[in-house]
Protein backbone atom coordinates (compact mmCIF):
# COMPACT_ATOMS: atom_id res chain seq x y z
CA UNK A 1 0.00 0.00 0.00
CA UNK A 2 1.58 3.05 -1.54
CA UNK A 3 0.61 5.96 1.10
CA UNK A 4 2.24 9.42 1.21
CA UNK A 5 2.47 11.90 4.11
CA UNK A 6 4.21 15.69 4.11
CA UNK A 7 5.31 16.84 7.17
CA UNK A 8 4.90 20.43 5.77
CA UNK A 9 1.13 21.10 4.63
CA UNK A 10 -1.03 22.51 7.33
CA UNK A 11 -3.01 18.88 7.38
CA UNK A 12 -2.02 16.90 10.50
CA UNK A 13 -0.25 13.92 9.89
CA UNK A 14 -3.46 11.66 11.07
CA UNK A 15 -5.64 13.45 8.57
CA UNK A 16 -3.09 12.77 5.68
CA UNK A 17 -3.25 9.14 6.71
CA UNK A 18 -6.78 8.93 6.17
CA UNK A 19 -7.22 10.79 3.33
CA UNK A 20 -4.57 8.47 1.59
CA UNK A 21 -6.39 5.39 2.44
CA UNK A 22 -9.58 6.77 1.35
CA UNK A 23 -8.01 7.78 -1.67
CA UNK A 24 -6.61 4.19 -2.59
CA UNK A 25 -10.04 2.44 -1.68
CA UNK A 26 -11.75 4.97 -4.37
CA UNK A 27 -9.02 4.20 -6.89
CA UNK A 28 -10.02 0.55 -6.19
CA UNK A 29 -6.03 0.10 -4.93
CA UNK A 30 -7.43 -1.12 -1.72
CA UNK A 31 -10.57 -3.39 -2.26
CA UNK A 32 -13.35 -4.69 0.40
CA UNK A 33 -12.42 -7.12 2.47
CA UNK A 34 -8.36 -6.47 1.77
CA UNK A 35 -6.56 -6.30 4.68
CA UNK A 36 -4.69 -3.32 5.97
CA UNK A 37 -1.14 -3.13 6.81
CA UNK A 38 -0.96 -3.31 10.76
CA UNK A 39 -0.71 0.04 12.76
CA UNK A 40 2.91 -1.05 13.82
CA UNK A 41 4.29 -2.14 9.82
CA UNK A 42 2.05 1.29 8.54
CA UNK A 43 3.81 3.43 11.28
CA UNK A 44 7.42 2.07 10.20
CA UNK A 45 6.51 2.06 6.28
CA UNK A 46 5.59 5.54 6.22
CA UNK A 47 8.11 6.93 9.68
CA UNK A 48 5.75 8.15 11.54
CA UNK A 49 4.31 7.79 15.43
CA UNK A 50 1.80 4.53 15.65
CA UNK A 51 -0.49 6.59 17.73
CA UNK A 52 -0.80 8.62 14.31
CA UNK A 53 -1.91 5.59 12.25
CA UNK A 54 -4.08 3.97 15.52
CA UNK A 55 -5.93 7.62 15.50
CA UNK A 56 -6.86 7.52 11.31
CA UNK A 57 -7.85 3.95 11.82
CA UNK A 58 -10.04 4.50 14.65
CA UNK A 59 -11.42 7.27 12.80
CA UNK A 60 -11.85 5.78 9.78
CA UNK A 61 -13.96 2.64 11.74
CA UNK A 62 -16.01 5.48 13.18
CA UNK A 63 -16.65 6.61 9.54
CA UNK A 64 -17.39 2.93 8.77
CA UNK A 65 -14.55 2.81 6.06
CA UNK A 66 -12.70 -0.10 7.59
CA UNK A 67 -13.67 -2.67 10.29
CA UNK A 68 -10.82 -4.23 12.71
CA UNK A 69 -11.66 -7.84 14.21
CA UNK A 70 -9.45 -8.18 17.39
CA UNK A 71 -6.35 -10.30 16.76
CA UNK A 72 -7.20 -10.31 12.87
CA UNK A 73 -6.28 -6.77 11.93
CA UNK A 74 -8.25 -4.07 10.02
CA UNK A 75 -9.69 -4.14 6.60
CA UNK A 76 -11.55 -1.92 3.89
CA UNK A 77 -15.24 -2.45 4.88
CA UNK A 78 -17.45 -4.74 2.81
CA UNK A 79 -20.02 -2.03 1.81
CA UNK A 80 -20.64 -1.31 -1.80
CA UNK A 81 -17.88 1.11 -3.24
CA UNK A 82 -20.88 3.91 -4.01
CA UNK A 83 -20.56 4.43 -0.08
CA UNK A 84 -16.70 5.69 0.30
CA UNK A 85 -17.51 7.73 -2.93
CA UNK A 86 -20.10 9.22 -1.17
CA UNK A 87 -17.80 9.59 2.21
CA UNK A 88 -14.95 10.76 -0.46
CA UNK A 89 -17.36 13.56 -1.68
CA UNK A 90 -18.07 14.56 1.84
CA UNK A 91 -14.17 14.96 2.50
CA UNK A 92 -13.43 16.82 -0.63
CA UNK A 93 -16.23 18.95 -0.01
CA UNK A 94 -15.28 19.55 3.81
CA UNK A 95 -11.60 20.08 2.44
CA UNK A 96 -12.61 22.43 -0.31
CA UNK A 97 -15.16 24.50 2.30
CA UNK A 98 -12.03 24.83 4.88
CA UNK A 99 -10.02 26.05 1.57
CA UNK A 100 -12.31 28.84 0.33
CA UNK A 101 -13.71 30.12 4.26
CA UNK A 102 -9.74 30.79 4.68
CA UNK A 103 -9.29 32.61 1.02
CA UNK A 104 -12.87 34.86 1.99
CA UNK A 105 -11.75 35.13 5.64
CA UNK A 106 -9.08 37.57 3.32
CA UNK A 107 -11.83 39.12 1.99
CA UNK A 108 -11.82 37.95 -1.45
CA UNK A 109 -14.80 37.50 -3.59
CA UNK A 110 -16.23 34.71 -5.62
CA UNK A 111 -14.09 35.82 -8.25
CA UNK A 112 -11.04 35.76 -6.64
CA UNK A 113 -11.62 32.35 -5.15
CA UNK A 114 -11.90 30.82 -8.32
CA UNK A 115 -9.08 32.67 -10.47
CA UNK A 116 -7.01 31.01 -6.84
CA UNK A 117 -8.47 28.25 -7.57
CA UNK A 118 -7.53 28.02 -11.36
CA UNK A 119 -4.15 29.17 -10.68
CA UNK A 120 -3.69 26.57 -8.12
CA UNK A 121 -4.72 23.68 -11.00
CA UNK A 122 -2.26 24.96 -13.22
CA UNK A 123 0.78 25.38 -10.95
CA UNK A 124 0.27 21.46 -9.84
CA UNK A 125 -0.69 20.48 -13.49
CA UNK A 126 3.10 22.38 -14.23
CA UNK A 127 4.78 21.09 -11.34
CA UNK A 128 3.24 17.81 -12.42
CA UNK A 129 4.66 17.64 -15.87
CA UNK A 130 8.29 18.38 -14.13
CA UNK A 131 8.46 15.23 -12.66
CA UNK A 132 6.05 15.83 -9.59
CA UNK A 133 8.89 17.39 -7.64
CA UNK A 134 7.95 20.27 -5.14
CA UNK A 135 10.77 18.18 -2.68
CA UNK B 1 -1.55 6.54 37.30
CA UNK B 2 -1.42 8.62 33.97
CA UNK B 3 2.12 10.59 35.18
CA UNK B 4 4.97 8.57 34.71
CA UNK B 5 7.37 11.54 34.73
CA UNK B 6 6.88 14.88 37.25
CA UNK B 7 9.28 17.52 37.35
CA UNK B 8 8.99 21.00 39.70
CA UNK B 9 10.65 23.64 40.21
CA UNK B 10 13.57 21.84 38.88
CA UNK B 11 16.69 24.20 39.53
CA UNK B 12 20.53 24.11 38.30
CA UNK B 13 23.50 26.51 38.51
CA UNK B 14 27.60 25.42 37.24
CA UNK B 15 29.22 27.74 39.55
CA UNK B 16 27.43 31.39 39.32
CA UNK B 17 26.11 30.58 36.12
CA UNK B 18 22.40 29.57 35.89
CA UNK B 19 21.67 26.74 33.38
CA UNK B 20 18.08 25.86 34.50
CA UNK B 21 14.83 27.77 36.30
CA UNK B 22 11.99 26.50 37.60
CA UNK B 23 11.71 23.45 34.98
CA UNK B 24 8.40 21.63 35.32
CA UNK B 25 6.58 19.61 33.28
CA UNK B 26 4.82 16.20 33.16
CA UNK B 27 5.53 13.16 31.07
CA UNK B 28 2.57 10.61 30.37
CA UNK B 29 2.85 6.55 29.26
CA UNK B 30 2.79 6.09 24.93
CA UNK B 31 3.67 9.53 24.23
CA UNK B 32 6.51 10.79 22.22
CA UNK B 33 8.05 14.22 23.74
CA UNK B 34 10.30 16.87 22.24
CA UNK B 35 12.24 18.50 23.92
CA UNK B 36 14.11 21.20 22.17
CA UNK B 37 16.86 23.80 22.82
CA UNK B 38 19.68 25.11 21.23
CA UNK B 39 23.37 23.66 21.87
CA UNK B 40 23.71 24.84 25.47
CA UNK B 41 20.48 25.50 26.51
CA UNK B 42 20.95 22.93 29.17
CA UNK B 43 18.68 19.65 27.49
CA UNK B 44 21.40 17.92 28.63
CA UNK B 45 21.98 18.80 32.08
CA UNK B 46 18.07 18.23 32.25
CA UNK B 47 18.60 14.72 31.05
CA UNK B 48 21.06 14.31 33.75
CA UNK B 49 19.81 15.52 35.98
CA UNK B 50 16.16 13.27 35.34
CA UNK B 51 19.10 10.25 35.07
CA UNK B 52 20.66 11.29 38.63
CA UNK B 53 23.85 11.67 37.13
CA UNK B 54 24.08 15.06 38.29
CA UNK B 55 22.60 16.85 41.54
CA UNK B 56 19.77 19.17 41.20
CA UNK B 57 19.82 22.51 43.20
CA UNK B 58 16.03 22.92 43.94
CA UNK B 59 12.96 20.63 42.69
CA UNK B 60 11.25 17.82 42.77
CA UNK B 61 11.39 14.63 40.47
CA UNK B 62 9.14 12.44 40.21
CA UNK B 63 8.63 8.93 39.16
CA UNK B 64 4.90 6.83 38.76
CA UNK B 65 3.96 9.32 41.62
CA UNK B 66 7.09 8.73 43.83
CA UNK B 67 10.15 11.74 44.81
CA UNK B 68 13.34 10.36 43.22
CA UNK B 69 16.57 11.35 45.30
CA UNK B 70 19.99 11.92 43.66
CA UNK B 71 21.94 8.86 43.81
CA UNK B 72 18.86 6.80 44.04
CA UNK B 73 19.40 3.33 41.48
CA UNK B 74 15.79 1.73 41.30
CA UNK B 75 13.62 4.52 39.30
CA UNK B 76 16.04 3.68 36.64
CA UNK B 77 15.50 0.29 36.28
CA UNK B 78 12.46 1.38 34.21
CA UNK B 79 14.03 4.25 31.79
CA UNK B 80 16.04 3.37 29.03
CA UNK B 81 18.67 6.06 28.42
CA UNK B 82 20.67 6.94 25.42
CA UNK B 83 23.19 9.82 26.24
CA UNK B 84 25.18 11.61 23.32
CA UNK B 85 27.83 9.84 23.36
CA UNK B 86 27.39 6.58 24.87
CA UNK B 87 30.03 5.22 27.12
CA UNK B 88 31.25 1.52 26.97
CA UNK B 89 33.80 -0.24 28.61
CA UNK B 90 35.91 -0.62 24.91
CA UNK B 91 37.72 -3.92 25.74
CA UNK B 92 34.08 -5.81 25.91
CA UNK B 93 32.47 -7.49 23.25
CA UNK B 94 29.01 -6.69 22.02
CA UNK B 95 27.41 -9.24 23.49
CA UNK B 96 29.66 -9.59 26.36
CA UNK B 97 28.65 -5.76 27.01
CA UNK B 98 24.90 -6.59 26.78
CA UNK B 99 25.33 -9.40 29.09
CA UNK B 100 27.37 -6.96 31.76
CA UNK B 101 24.05 -4.57 31.47
CA UNK B 102 21.40 -7.06 31.69
CA UNK B 103 22.24 -7.67 35.36
CA UNK B 104 21.49 -4.37 36.19
CA UNK B 105 17.99 -5.00 34.68
CA UNK B 106 15.15 -7.06 35.95
CA UNK B 107 13.30 -6.86 33.02
CA UNK B 108 15.92 -7.51 30.91
CA UNK B 109 15.36 -9.48 27.76
CA UNK B 110 17.96 -11.16 26.38
CA UNK B 111 16.53 -12.65 23.04
CA UNK B 112 15.52 -9.33 22.05
CA UNK B 113 18.98 -8.06 22.58
CA UNK B 114 20.33 -10.63 20.05
CA UNK B 115 17.38 -9.85 17.87
CA UNK B 116 18.08 -6.56 17.75
CA UNK B 117 21.78 -6.94 17.59
CA UNK B 118 21.42 -8.71 14.67
CA UNK B 119 18.47 -6.34 12.72
CA UNK B 120 21.12 -3.37 13.46
CA UNK B 121 23.76 -5.36 11.54
CA UNK B 122 26.32 -5.05 14.57
CA UNK B 123 28.87 -7.96 15.23
CA UNK B 124 28.31 -10.14 18.09
CA UNK B 125 31.57 -10.43 18.78
CA UNK B 126 33.52 -7.24 17.87
CA UNK B 127 35.14 -5.44 20.45
CA UNK B 128 32.98 -2.35 21.21
CA UNK B 129 36.36 0.47 20.42
CA UNK B 130 36.26 -1.47 16.67
CA UNK B 131 32.41 0.24 16.50
CA UNK B 132 31.86 3.49 14.61
CA UNK B 133 30.26 6.36 15.97
CA UNK B 134 26.88 4.95 14.61
CA UNK B 135 27.24 1.54 15.92
CA UNK B 136 28.08 2.85 19.13
CA UNK B 137 24.78 4.77 19.31
CA UNK B 138 23.21 1.56 18.22
CA UNK B 139 24.47 -0.77 20.46
CA UNK B 140 22.95 1.80 23.13
CA UNK B 141 19.85 1.55 21.57
CA UNK B 142 19.68 -2.22 21.86
CA UNK B 143 21.31 -1.80 25.34
CA UNK B 144 17.81 0.55 26.38
CA UNK B 145 15.30 -1.11 24.59
CA UNK B 146 16.03 -5.09 25.92
CA UNK B 147 15.37 -3.39 29.44
CA UNK B 148 11.76 -2.84 28.18
CA UNK B 149 11.79 0.95 29.92
CA UNK B 150 8.57 2.54 30.46
CA UNK B 151 10.19 5.53 29.83
CA UNK B 152 12.65 5.83 27.00
CA UNK B 153 15.34 9.18 27.24
CA UNK B 154 17.10 9.55 24.33
CA UNK B 155 19.83 12.90 24.74
CA UNK B 156 20.49 13.64 20.90
CA UNK B 157 21.40 10.52 19.71
CA UNK B 158 21.25 11.11 15.76
CA UNK B 159 23.22 14.27 15.87
CA UNK B 160 26.73 13.37 13.49
CA UNK B 161 24.78 10.17 12.37
CA UNK B 162 24.20 10.33 7.98
CA UNK B 163 20.76 10.58 6.62
CA UNK B 164 19.84 6.84 6.63
CA UNK B 165 20.94 5.77 9.70
CA UNK B 166 18.89 8.90 11.60
CA UNK B 167 15.65 6.91 9.15
CA UNK B 168 16.83 3.81 10.68
CA UNK B 169 16.96 4.80 14.03
CA UNK B 170 13.86 6.25 13.89
CA UNK B 171 12.11 3.31 12.67
CA UNK B 172 13.67 1.08 15.43
CA UNK B 173 11.62 3.50 17.79
CA UNK B 174 8.67 3.62 16.08
CA UNK B 175 8.80 0.07 16.14
CA UNK B 176 9.76 0.14 19.96
CA UNK B 177 6.42 2.72 19.88
CA UNK B 178 4.16 0.43 18.31
CA UNK B 179 5.10 -2.09 21.67
CA UNK B 180 3.10 -0.30 23.68
CA UNK B 181 3.21 1.91 26.17
CA UNK B 182 6.95 3.42 25.66
CA UNK B 183 6.74 6.92 26.49
CA UNK B 184 10.07 8.91 24.64
CA UNK B 185 11.61 12.27 25.80
CA UNK B 186 13.44 12.95 22.89
CA UNK B 187 15.83 15.73 23.03
CA UNK B 188 17.47 17.49 20.23
CA UNK B 189 18.22 20.31 18.35
CA UNK B 190 17.79 18.41 14.81
CA UNK B 191 14.36 18.79 14.19
CA UNK B 192 13.70 17.21 10.86
CA UNK B 193 13.17 13.89 11.97
CA UNK B 194 11.20 14.48 15.23
CA UNK B 195 8.62 16.16 13.16
CA UNK B 196 6.97 13.04 12.02
CA UNK B 197 6.81 11.52 15.26
CA UNK B 198 6.44 13.92 18.13
CA UNK B 199 3.35 14.11 20.29
CA UNK B 200 4.11 16.97 22.69
CA UNK B 201 6.77 19.73 22.42
CA UNK B 202 8.93 21.57 25.00
CA UNK B 203 11.32 24.28 23.85
CA UNK B 204 14.11 25.42 26.20
CA UNK B 205 15.49 28.59 25.92
CA UNK B 206 17.62 30.77 29.07
CA UNK B 207 16.92 28.58 30.97
CA UNK B 208 13.31 27.96 30.79
CA UNK B 209 10.74 26.30 29.31
CA UNK B 210 9.14 28.97 26.92
CA UNK B 211 6.62 26.19 24.96
CA UNK B 212 4.88 23.43 26.94
CA UNK B 213 1.86 22.44 23.91
CA UNK B 214 0.93 19.44 22.26
CA UNK B 215 2.31 19.46 18.20
CA UNK B 216 -0.89 19.46 17.06
CA UNK B 217 -2.00 22.57 18.49
CA UNK B 218 1.03 24.25 17.97
CA UNK B 219 1.48 23.05 13.79
CA UNK B 220 -2.05 24.42 13.00
CA UNK B 221 -1.64 27.62 15.56
CA UNK B 222 2.06 28.52 14.14
CA UNK B 223 1.58 30.17 10.69
CA UNK B 224 3.58 32.39 8.53
CA UNK B 225 2.47 35.61 6.72
CA UNK B 226 3.95 37.41 3.99
CA UNK B 227 2.68 40.65 3.45
CA UNK B 228 4.29 42.63 0.61
CA UNK B 229 3.61 46.47 0.04
CA UNK B 230 3.89 48.29 -3.42
CA UNK B 231 5.76 51.30 -1.98
CA UNK B 232 7.51 51.84 0.79
CA UNK B 233 6.94 49.02 3.62
CA UNK B 234 6.03 50.68 6.79
CA UNK B 235 8.85 50.31 9.32
CA UNK B 236 7.02 48.47 11.91
CA UNK B 237 4.12 46.30 12.21
CA UNK B 238 1.43 46.27 15.08
CA UNK B 239 0.25 42.93 14.96
CA UNK B 240 -0.36 40.97 17.78
CA UNK B 241 1.70 37.12 19.00
CA UNK B 242 4.31 37.59 16.42
CA UNK B 243 7.15 35.52 17.73
CA UNK B 244 9.58 35.97 14.54
CA UNK B 245 9.67 39.02 11.76
CA UNK B 246 12.32 40.06 8.80
CA UNK B 247 11.93 42.49 6.26
CA UNK B 248 12.62 41.10 3.10
CA UNK B 249 12.53 44.21 0.34
CA UNK B 250 9.61 45.37 0.22
CA UNK B 251 8.02 42.42 2.24
CA UNK B 252 6.85 41.49 5.48
CA UNK B 253 7.34 37.86 6.85
CA UNK B 254 6.38 37.47 10.05
CA UNK B 255 5.79 34.36 12.22
CA UNK B 256 2.65 33.87 14.71
CA UNK B 257 1.82 32.53 17.25
CA UNK B 258 -0.46 31.38 18.11
CA UNK B 259 -3.29 32.30 15.41
CA UNK B 260 -6.12 33.97 16.18
CA UNK B 261 -9.34 35.69 14.22
CA UNK B 262 -7.66 39.21 15.87
CA UNK B 263 -4.33 38.63 14.16
CA UNK B 264 -5.76 38.05 11.21
CA UNK B 265 -7.95 40.65 11.75
CA UNK B 266 -5.26 43.46 12.07
CA UNK B 267 -3.50 41.75 9.14
CA UNK B 268 -6.51 42.40 6.73
CA UNK B 269 -6.59 46.11 8.43
CA UNK B 270 -3.20 46.47 7.02
CA UNK B 271 -4.73 46.80 3.47
CA UNK B 272 -1.33 45.57 2.00
CA UNK B 273 -1.04 44.44 -1.75
CA UNK B 274 -0.36 41.54 -0.91
CA UNK B 275 -0.70 38.43 1.88
CA UNK B 276 -0.10 35.48 1.78
CA UNK B 277 -0.51 33.07 4.63
CA UNK B 278 1.29 29.67 5.15
CA UNK B 279 2.31 26.77 7.18
CA UNK B 280 5.57 26.08 9.09
CA UNK B 281 7.47 23.15 9.90
CA UNK B 282 8.92 22.31 12.84
CA UNK B 283 12.27 23.56 11.99
CA UNK B 284 10.86 26.90 11.30
CA UNK B 285 8.55 26.84 13.93
CA UNK B 286 11.19 25.95 16.35
CA UNK B 287 13.66 29.04 14.58
CA UNK B 288 11.31 31.49 15.26
CA UNK B 289 10.95 30.89 19.11
CA UNK B 290 14.63 30.36 19.42
CA UNK B 291 15.64 33.17 16.70
CA UNK B 292 16.83 36.45 18.33
CA UNK B 293 18.28 33.80 22.00
CA UNK B 294 21.40 34.15 19.68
Amino acid sequence: MLIKVDTRGFMPLYEQVKAEIRRLATLGAVKPNDPLPSIRELAAEILVNPNTVARAYRELEQEGLITTQKGRGSFLSARRAQDSERALEAHLKRKMDETVREIKSFGRGPAEVMKLVEDSLRRLEDSGRKGGGNE
Amino acid sequence: MSELLKVERLSKAFGRRSVLRDIGFTVEPAKVYGLLGCNGEGKTTLVRMLMGIIPRDAGVIAFKGRPVTYGEAEYKRAIGYVPEDPFFYGGMSVTGLLAFNGRFFPKWDPKKAEADVRRFGLDPSAKVRTLSRGQQLKLAVVAALAAEPELLILDDPTSGLDVPTRREFLRDIIGELARGGTAVLFATHLVHELERIVDHLFILRGGRIILDEPYDKVKSQAKRAVIGFTGQPPESLDIGNVIGRRRIGQDWELVIYPWSEAVNGSLLALNAARLEVEPLSLEDIFASFVQDAR
